[in-house]
């Protein structure tokens, strides 16, 4: 699959480094802004004390 | 010239097991934002609207809820100080310890079934020992003479630690009028309990903290003259 991608994206070996790590970057930012908290507002609800 | 490595064959067990990395990377990234992001962020958010909450009945700053049993979950009465934890250190307290209301949003929560600030029996509050603002991270620090102050429309109440204990989830009665496991606990006694998770990370156990009713001075009567140092 990755390695897949890599052989797909332009360039050479210095570009396809840097364009794997911009991609891994976008991917982590709609994680962290996105994807997180959402799923943070969506876990189990537990009416005892918790953690 | 070096023999080229023919590219590996994609299979589909290859795939799976490409996925499945990828899994657990994003489950370890969930840690590391809630750790490193989520929970210093919220943090910080608790604190700063905390600051916003003021006594009094103004309708152009956030105030607390007059104490009532008709009180709903995640509304706000009062403000918990607690010195050990940091000279800024406050924290809003909400109704209710249910923690899509409460406990990940407010920070501290009041639970439903025991007593107000000052009254007879026990007020207790719960909060996150980790994540969401963990606002009880430092609990295990409280020590003989700390003082932790309740703040609510009315009223300063100051608490005067008394006990730490590590309980079971299930042993509730550490929360009741009378405090079971609390040395010299006795009915018509004056007590706060704080409680939060034990050890940090997990909810195994839980950390119990007794305090009890020292003073109590009417809003207008100014803060306690050992919270002076706070800037309002």
């Amino acid at each position: 699959m990755y390695s897949a991608l890599f052989r797909k994206l332009p360039g050479g070996k210095f570009a396809k480094t840097v364009q794997l790590v911009l991609l891994a970057m976008i991917v982590i930012s709609i994680l962290f802004f996105l994807v997180f908290p959402a799923v943070d507002a969506l876990i189990s609800e537990d009416p005892s004390i918790n953690g | 010239m070096g023999k080229r490595v023919a590219p590996l064959k994609t299979t589909r067990l290859s795939i799976l097991g490409e996925i499945l990395i990828t899994a657990g990377m994003v489950v370890m990234l969930y840690a590391v934002w809630q750790i490193f992001i989520n929970d210093p962020l919220v943090s910080n958010q608790q604190e700063q609207t905390s600051k916003t909450y003021v006594q009094g009945t103004s309708s152009s700053v956030d105030k607390f809820e007059p104490i009532s049993k008709k009180l709903k979950q995640g509304h706000v009465f009062g403000k918990i100080y607690i010195p050990r934890f940091g000279k800024s250190y406050e924290r809003l307290i909400g109704q209710g310890t249910f923690q899509k209301i409460t406990l990940n949003k407010i920070g501290p929560g009041h639970y439903l079934s025991s007593q107000w600030p000052g009254e007879e029996g026990n007020f207790a509050v719960a909060a996150h020992r980790t994540s969401h603002g963990a606002p009880f991270n430092k609990i295990d620090t409280l020590t003989a003479g700390d003082l932790v102050f309740v703040e609510t429309n009315d009223n300063w109440f100051t608490y005067k630690y008394l006990q730490t204990a590590i309980v079971d989830p299930s042993e509730i009665d550490v929360i009741s009028k009378v405090p079971k496991r609390l040395n010299g606990a006795h009915p018509g006694g004056k007590y706060m309990t704080l409680t939060s998770c034990h050890p940090k990370w997990t909810n195994r156990q839980r950390i119990i903290v007794w305090l009890e009713l020292i003073g109590q001075q009417p809003a207008s009567e100014g803060k306690p003259t050992a919270l002076e140092y706070l800037q309002r």
